[in-house]
C-alpha cells in the first residue's frame, strides 16, 4: 500500500517539476465502471518512439444488492512499471506496450453468480497495444487492449461469497486479460 | 400479357432496325474494300494560277488488244459474296478528266498547296468516323498534314457519352494535394511538438527559411507526411497516371491536331473539303507531291485501312528560274612568290644550345614543324627557296651571353631541320617510286639544297612588353613599376633592377619561358613561273555560287553572294527575298532586254503600278512570244492577263499550238 502511495504521489508531482510535453498523465474510464476501480498512469517520454510510464489501480469498495448476503466487489490494489514504443511519435497515434505489474491483492465476486476469488502477492509481465486520438493540445484518448501473466503466491477460487465450497486454493499461475482501456490523458 | 407482346415486338423491331444499319454498314465498308466508292483529290482552283490540264482518263472500262490483235473490252467487277460469280459494280463512275499536276508559283519563300477531297456521299455512315490524311511528299521526305475527320452522327453521339464518362471520372479527382492531409491533427501536433511552425500560422509578417524540428528532432515536412492519408493519395495517383488511358478508352477521339473535325447530320451528298497547305520553299525544292490516305473508325475502332491515293504533283515555278546561268569570269593576279610561317616555342636546357627531345614540349613541337616542311616540299604549286629560323632569348643572365645563346640556339635548330629535310626527301622519293633511264640506269633526283638563315633576336624584349601588358596577374602597381624600370638602357642593370621587385618570380617562372621562342618564316614561289605577276581570267567562284545558290532557291545565301555585282542575276535574288524596291533600282540601269522587261513587269505589279507592268510585260512579249505563257506561271503576270484580257492582245504574238 505504501509502494502504491508513493508512485501516486511521484505521479502528482513530478510533471510540475519539469519540461512541458514529456509528461502525461491518464486514468482509465473503463476501470472506474468497473465498480469504480480508482486509477492513474503517469507517463514521461524519453525519445520520439519511446515513453516509460507507471501507474496504479485501486478498489476498496463493496456493494450490496437485494440479497444482503450476497457481496459485489471488484477490490484490488495493483501496481505496474512499463515502457511504451510509439511507432510515429510519443503520445500520437499507435503504441505497444510491456510493463511488469504487481498485484498486491484482488477480491471479486460475479454479479449474476455467487462466486469469489481471492489473489494476493501476485507479480507478472503484461503486454498491451492501443491507438491514441489527439483531442486537443493537451488532451489525448486513448484506447488499448493487452494481457497479463504472472504467478499469485495466494490464490483461491470459492463458489460463494462466504467460501463455503473452495473450488481451488493456492499458488497459481495464470495468464488473464488485463488493460482493457479507454482513457483520457493530459498531456502537459 | 398483351403488354409484353407489344414489348417483345418493339425489342424485334429495333433488333431488325440495328442489323439493317448494321448490314448497311458493311455492305459500305465491302464496297469501299473493292475500290468503289473511294475518296479522292483534285486540284483545288487557285484564282491566280490557270490550270495546266493534262488528260488522264480514268476508266471503269480497259481496252486491250490480245496476242492476235483482237480487241477486248474489260470491265470493272466485283466477286459477288453469295454466288461467287463476277459481277459489275453496281454503278460505273462517268470517266473524268482531271488534271495529277499543277504548276506553282513560290512567292516570298512560300508556297501555297491547294487541292481538294472529295468524299462521296455513299462512303458516309452515320456510325463512322472517316479519317483522312494527307500526305506530303518533298525532296525524299514524308510529311503527314493536319487530317481531315469526317464523324458521323451515330459515332458523335456515342462519342459524346464517352465524354460524359470520361468528365465523371474527371471529378472524381483530387487536383489538391492537400487535400490528402489530416489537418486536424498535423495542426495538433504541431501545436505540441513545434510550436514556432504553429506560430506562423497567424503571423504573416515574417517569413522565414528556417526549418523547425520538435525536441526529437522530426519536422514539420516529417509531419505532413506522416499525416497524409496516403493510401487515398495513391489512389487518386493511380487514377491520375490512367487518365490518358482512361480517355482514350472513353473518348477515343483524335488528339493531334486536326484541320477540320465535321459531323454530318442527315444526308449531305459528296463531301467536299477545299484544303490549302501553306509551305516554305526549302533549297532544291522543284516539286511536291501530294497523297491522300485514311482510316474508317467504328465506336472507336479502326475497322478499315484506306489505301493511299496517287499523287497530286505540284511543280514549283519561281522568278529564279529566270536567273541567268552564263558562266561569269574575273581578272586575276597572281603573285610570283609566297611566304608562310610560324612560331614555336622550343626549350633548352639552362645556357645550352643542342636541342633535346625529351625536354618539355620540344618532341611534338619539332614534329609540329618537322609535318609542315613536310608538306610544303610535297606542295604541288609552290617550291620552297629559304627558311629562316629567328631565335630570341629571355632577359635572365647576361646580355652578351644571351645573343650568344640565341644565335647558338638558332643555328642548332637550322642543322636538326636541314637533316629533317633530307629524311624527308628520302621518304618523299621512296613514295614516288624508282625511276630508271633508258638503259636502266636509277634516276636520282636532283634536289636543290634550300638555305638556312639563322637569326637571333637577343633578349625580347618587346614580347615581355606585350605579355605583361596583357596579364591579369599582375596589379596595375606591378605594371606601372615595370614600365618605370624598362625604360633603364643597359639591359643587365634593367633585369637586375627588375629582378628585386616582388613581381619578379612571376616574370621569371611565368613569363620569361614564354620568350624563349623561335620563329620559321618559309619562303616559296610559284612552280614554273619566272615573273613576278601574272594576269589571268578565272571562273568567278563567288558569284556562280551565288547563282547555284538562287536556282536552288536558297535566296538569303544567294543574295550575300551576288549583293556586291548588282546585275541581273542581283535582281532576282531582291525579287526573291521581296525587295521590290532595291530590284528595280537595278533592273533600271540594265540594258533593255526581254528578261529584264519582263521582270520589271512583274516588279511593277508587285509595286501595284498595273500600267508600267502591262507595258513591260506586252514588251517582253513583243521580243519573245515564249513569254506569253510564262506569264501565266506568275501570279502578277497571270492577274494582269485575267483583268485587262491581254490573251486577245497577245494572241498576235502566242506562238502557234502544235
Amino acid at each position: 500500500m505504501k509502494r502504491l502511495l508513493l508512485i501516486w504521489v511521484l505521479g502528482l508531482i513530478l510533471p510540475l517539476t519539469s519540461a512541458a510535453q514529456n509528461w502525461t498523465v491518464q486514468t482509465n474510464f473503463l476501470d472506474w465502471a468497473a465498480l469504480g476501480t480508482v486509477n492513474a498512469e503517469v507517463g514521461v517520454s524519453v525519445s520520439q518512439h519511446f515513453s516509460l510510464m507507471a501507474g496504479g489501480r485501486y478498489n476498496p469498495w463493496n456493494f450490496h444488492t437485494h440479497n444482503p448476503e450476497a457481496l459485489v466487489q471488484n477490490q484490488q490494489k495493483t501496481a505496474y512499471v512499463g515502457v511504451r514504443y510509439w511507432p510515429w511519435y510519443v503520445n500520437s497515434g499507435f503504441w505497444f506496450s510491456a510493463k511488469a505489474q504487481y498485484m498486491h491483492s484482488f477480491s471479486n465476486t460475479g454479479i449474476w453468480r455467487a462466486a469469489l476469488k481471492e489473489g494476493k502477492n501476485g507479480f507478472g509481465g503484461a503486454l498491451a497495444a492501443g491507438y491514441t486520438f489527439m483531442l486537443s493540445k493537451h488532451f489525448n484518448l486513448e484506447a488499448g487492449i493487452g494481457g497479463w501473466a504472472g504467478v499469485f503466491r495466494e490464490y483461491g477460487f470459492y463458489s460463494s461469497p462466504q467460501k463455503l465450497f473452495v473450488r481451488e486454493e493456492g499458488r497459481k499461475t495464470f495468464i488473464y486479460p488485463d488493460q482493457v482501456s479507454l482513457s483520457l490523458v493530459y498531456v502537459f | 400479357m398483351k403488354r409484353k407482346f407489344v414489348f417483345i415486338g418493339a425489342l424485334a423491331a429495333l433488333s431488325a432496325l440495328a442489323l439493317v444499319a448494321s448490314c448497311s454498314s458493311q455492305r459500305k465498308l465491302a464496297a469501299i474494300k473493292n475500290g468503289n466508292p473511294s475518296a479522292s483529290l483534285v486540284l483545288g482552283k487557285d484564282v491566280y494560277v490557270p490550270e495546266v490540264k493534262q488528260a488522264q482518263t480514268m476508266r471503269d472500262t480497259l481496252r486491250i488488244k490480245d496476242d492476235e490483235g483482237r480487241e477486248l473490252l474489260l470491265m470493272k467487277a466485283i466477286k459477288d459474296e453469295a454466288t461467287g460469280a463476277m459481277v459489275a459494280t453496281e454503278t460505273l463512275d462517268a470517266a473524268k478528266v482531271t488534271a495529277r499536276f499543277r504548276n506553282i508559283a513560290e512567292r516570298h519563300g512560300k508556297l501555297d498547296l491547294a487541292f481538294s477531297i472529295i468524299v462521296p456521299a455513299k462512303m458516309q455512315d452515320s456510325k463512322w468516323q472517316l479519317r483522312f490524311y494527307p500526305n506530303m511528299y518533298l525532296l525524299g521526305d514524308v510529311e503527314r498534314l493536319d487530317p481531315v475527320l469526317i464523324t458521323g452522327n451515330a459515332y458523335d453521339k456515342a462519342r459524346f457519352k464517352g465524354y460524359q464518362q470520361y468528365n465523371r471520372l474527371l471529378s472524381r479527382i483530387v487536383s489538391d494535394p492537400t487535400r490528402f492531409v489530416n489537418v486536424r491533427a498535423l495542426e495538433i501536433f504541431l501545436k505540441r511538438n513545434i510550436p514556432q511552425v504553429y506560430a506562423f500560422k497567424t503571423d504573416s509578417s515574417y517569413v522565414s527559411d528556417e526549418r523547425f524540428y520538435s525536441i526529437y528532432g522530426v519536422s514539420e515536412q516529417e509531419a505532413v507526411e506522416h499525416y497524409t492519408r496516403k493510401i487515398s493519395r495513391s489512389i487518386n495517383d493511380r487514377r491520375k497516371r490512367k487518365l490518358d488511358e482512361m480517355y482514350r478508352k472513353y473518348v477515343k477521339v483524335f488528339t493531334d491536331n486536326i484541320r477540320l473535325d465535321t459531323v454530318m447530320v442527315g444526308k449531305n451528298g459528296d463531301f467536299i473539303y477545299n484544303y490549302v497547305q501553306t509551305i516554305s520553299t526549302r533549297p532544291r525544292l522543284r516539286k511536291v507531291d501530294i497523297t491522300l490516305s485514311g482510316e474508317i473508325y467504328e465506336a472507336g475502332d479502326k475497322i478499315y485501312d484506306i489505301p493511299e491515293s496517287s499523287p497530286l504533283t505540284f511543280y514549283i515555278s519561281s522568278v529564279s528560274g529566270l536567273a541567268d546561268q552564263t558562266e561569269r569570269y574575273v581578272q586575276k593576279v597572281i603573285e610570283r612568290n609566297a611566304d608562310a610561317s610560324t612560331t614555336s616555342r622550343i626549350d633548352f636546357r639552362l645556357g645550352k644550345s643542342d636541342i633535346d627531345l625529351s625536354l618539355g614540349d620540344n618532341r611534338r613541337e619539332l614534329g609540329r614543324i618537322r609535318k609542315i616542311l613536310g608538306s610544303l616540299l610535297d606542295n604541288e604549286t609552290f617550291l620552297l627557296d629559304s627558311i629562316i629560323v629567328t631565335a630570341s632569348a629571355s632577359p635572365d643572365g647576361r646580355e652578351v651571353v644571351n645573343w650568344r645563346l640565341s644565335r647558338a640556339r638558332s643555328e642548332s635548330i637550322s642543322r636538326y631541320l636541314d637533316d629533317q629535310i633530307h629524311v624527308l626527301r628520302d621518304s618523299l622519293d621512296r613514295e614516288s617510286g624508282l625511276q630508271f633511264d633508258e638503259a636502266g640506269r636509277r634516276i636520282r633526283t636532283n634536289h636543290v639544297r634550300i638555305p638556312f638563315k639563322s637569326r637571333y633576336n637577343g633578349e625580347n624584349w618587346d614580347r615581355l612588353d606585350f605579355l605583361v601588358d596583357q596579364d591579369d596577374y599582375l596589379t596595375d602597381g606591378d605594371k606601372s613599376r615595370y614600365e618605370m624600370l624598362r625604360r633603364v638602357p643597359d639591359l643587365d642593370s634593367r633585369d637586375a633592377l627588375l629582378a628585386r621587385e616582388r613581381f619578379y618570380p612571376y616574370l621569371r617562372d611565368e613569363l620569361y619561358p614564354r620568350l624563349r621562342t623561335v620563329a620559321f618564316n618559309f619562303h616559296m614561289h610559284r612552280k614554273d613561273m619566272i615573273k613576278d605577276t601574272i594576269h589571268t581570267t578565272v571562273l568567278d567562284s563567288t558569284y556562280m555560287r551565288g547563282v547555284k545558290a538562287l536556282t536552288n532557291m536558297d535566296y538569303e545565301a544567294a543574295l550575300s553572294y551576288l549583293q556586291p555585282y548588282a546585275d541581273y542575276n542581283t535582281a532576282i535574288a531582291y525579287m526573291c527575298l521581296d525587295r521590290n524596291h532595291s530590284a528595280l533600282d537595278i533592273l533600271s540601269r540594265l540594258k533593255s532586254t526581254t528578261p529584264v522587261n519582263y521582270l520589271k513587269a512583274i516588279v511593277y505589279s508587285r509595286l501595284g503600278d498595273e500600267q508600267e507592268a502591262v507595258r513591260y510585260y506586252l514588251l517582253a512579249c513583243r521580243q519573245d512570244n515564249s513569254f506569253v505563257h510564262r506569264g501565266n506561271l506568275d501570279p502578277e503576270i497571270a492577274q494582269l492577263i485575267k483583268t485587262y484580257r491581254l490573251n486577245e492582245e497577245l494572241s498576235e504574238y502566242a506562238p502557234p499550238k502544235p
